[in-house]
């Protein structure tokens, strides 16, 4: 148990990408790491496949917080997908912080098919860190 | 060096009229998208000119904006025709179709791009309102050019997002028009900027004009009214939506029409993303999703289809505004779109419309950049 022990289970949703992320996800389990149970995973070909408002549509409609993991600048499978995500999750950070929202649920990473631990370590990270901040009170009711 | 023409008359409609029709006649062009004010006279509507004596008359130019004509632009070359379309742009439009031409939406080798200048527009609403208190045309130009910040913008409203706007002459159009008015009579200027603007003013049998004295100074003027303008406005709109909560009060207003999807001249897709199979729930997932939070307001969605939007094409948002026009409830959150657009595009050192050259944002990247690294 983290000390910041407040009985709130925060749910971390994630977008990995096929090539690296998914797979270091992949090595953290065949390894054993352990890392709270919290996230849900979801496999994506490319981060730069991911369409800004499945994380806004994921923020509403219960996630505490939403990870975009990809391959290492200079090693993305399509070339420059992860430079791409990289924009457009600036751009949404930028927008959501000017609406009173906190931009701190909205992580993006770079996760090598070869990090399981650091795939481990970032989530245990993610866990603490949300778990601090609260529920996300997108999600609450009377929002749409 | 550029070519500049001049045609003197004696107003802005007549000297406006006679080059465009000298356009058509010397088939520079085949046909003109040119917003012509209709025969009621309450209403401007872009028009598609095929005989030049359907101009006869007509009044061209009054500070007013129906949709924009880059949106027509994008029906008008969907398909590779051997026509050539003159298009008549306010800065906005103009910018929009640099935007859209990138975007590849429009095929701008058959399109000479004609600007104009622009102090300005009043909404079409009111527009009509004050026509029929019986200003006319002419008058309400006169009085915006004459001062677009002082007193007039109470007396006819010119549009928060005009007010906003920092371009009073488009930078990219192949040709760019504006009126020198004199003592007597009005003096059209028309300078080339592009080299298919330049083959087609010394293909025009016109006389040599010249550019008109002190005009730099003067836009630089304005732009220093409009910049003070902006810092205003954006204390107010800043402080409009800081919370959650001012958010969701714009979108308590919003009934999900589409309108402003629909007018956004950078809002392309052949099928909205928010209208399509993801994002719409089924009945059960209605109830599933009503459950979950206790209650569910309807139409569902609209901070996901106004945030997301926004996410999509605010770096090519030209801040023309017509998403609010176009809004029947007047949803504050839309006021937002060309101030959000400033903040946005400048992280990328990007200004939507200004330079064909500047690659798109999002389709663009730099390896060192953001976070993170």
């Amino acid at each position: 148990m983290s000390e910041s022990d407040n009985g709130f289970e925060p749910r971390i949703l994630g977008f990995l990408c096929n090539w690296c992320s998914y797979t270091g996800a992949d090595l953290a389990g065949v390894s054993r790491l352990q890392y709270p149970p919290n996230f849900i995973p979801i496999r994506v070909m490319c981060s730069g496949a991911v369409d800004i408002a499945f994380v806004i549509k994921a923020l509403m409609e219960g996630a505490d917080a939403v990870l975009i993991a990809g391959c290492h600048p200079g090693d993305c499978h399509y070339i420059s997908g992860n430079y791409k995500a990289r924009r457009r999750v600036t751009i949404l950070k930028s927008i959501l912080e000017k609406y009173g929202f906190d931009e701190k649920r909205v992580w993006l990473r770079w996760i090598a098919a070869s990090e399981g631990p650091l795939f481990a370590d970032t989530i245990r990270e993610m866990y603490d860190e949300i778990k601090k901040l609260g529920p996300n009170s997108l999600k609450r009711s009377g929002m749409s | 060096m550029p070519v500049i023409k001049s045609i003197k008359g004696d107003d802005t409609n007549s000297v406006f009229r006679s080059f465009l029709q000298k356009l058509l006649e010397q088939q520079a062009v085949n046909e003109l998208l040119v917003p012509v004010i209709a025969e009621s006279g309450e209403n401007i509507v872009p028009t598609l000119i095929h005989d030049k004596t359907a101009l006869d008359g007509r009044v061209l130019v009054a500070p007013v904006i129906n949709g924009s004509s880059a949106t027509h632009l994008v029906q008008l070359t969907e398909e590779k025709r051997d026509k050539t379309i003159g298009a008549v742009l306010r800065p906005c439009e103009a910018r929009a179709v640099v935007e859209l031409v990138k975007l590849k939406q429009i095929e701008p080798e058959n399109v000479l791009q004609i600007g104009t200048g622009c102090m300005g527009t009043i909404s079409i609403r009111n527009y009509s309102k004050l026509i029929r208190s019986g200003k006319t045309s002419d008058g309400l130009n006169k009085m915006i050019m004459k001062d677009r910040y002082a007193d007039v913008e109470k007396d006819i409203g010119i549009r928060e997002s005009c007010k906003m706007c920092t371009y009073r002459i488009s930078p990219t159009t192949d040709i760019t028009v504006g009126f020198n008015i004199m003592d007597k009579g009005v003096e059209l200027i028309v300078m080339s900027q592009t080299e298919k603007g330049e083959g087609v003013l010394n293909g025009l049998d016109l006389p040599d004009g010249a550019k008109i004295d002190g005009m730099e100074e003067r836009l630089k003027e304005m732009n220093e009214q409009t910049e003070k303008f902006i810092q205003e406005i954006s204390v107010e709109l800043d402080a409009m939506t800081t919370t959650q909560e001012d958010l969701q009060k714009s979108m308590d207003l919003c009934i999900k029409c589409f309108n402003c999807m629909n007018m956004c001249p950078i809002c392309y897709c052949k099928e909205c993303f928010f209208k399509s199979a993801p994002v719409i729930p089924s009945p059960a997932q209605y109830s599933k999703r009503a459950a979950k939070k206790g209650s569910l307001s309807m139409p569902s969605d609209k901070m996901l289809f106004q945030l997301g939007r926004m996410n999509h094409m605010i770096t090519s948002c030209v801040g023309c505004g017509q998403c609010l026009e176009a809004c029947p409830n007047d949803v504050d959150y839309l006021r937002q779109f060309p101030y959000m657009a400033k903040i946005i595009q400048k992280i990328f050192d990007y200004e939507a419309g200004k330079n064909p050259d500047d690659p798109l944002p999002l389709a663009d990247f730099k390896e060192d950049e953001l976070y993170p690294k």
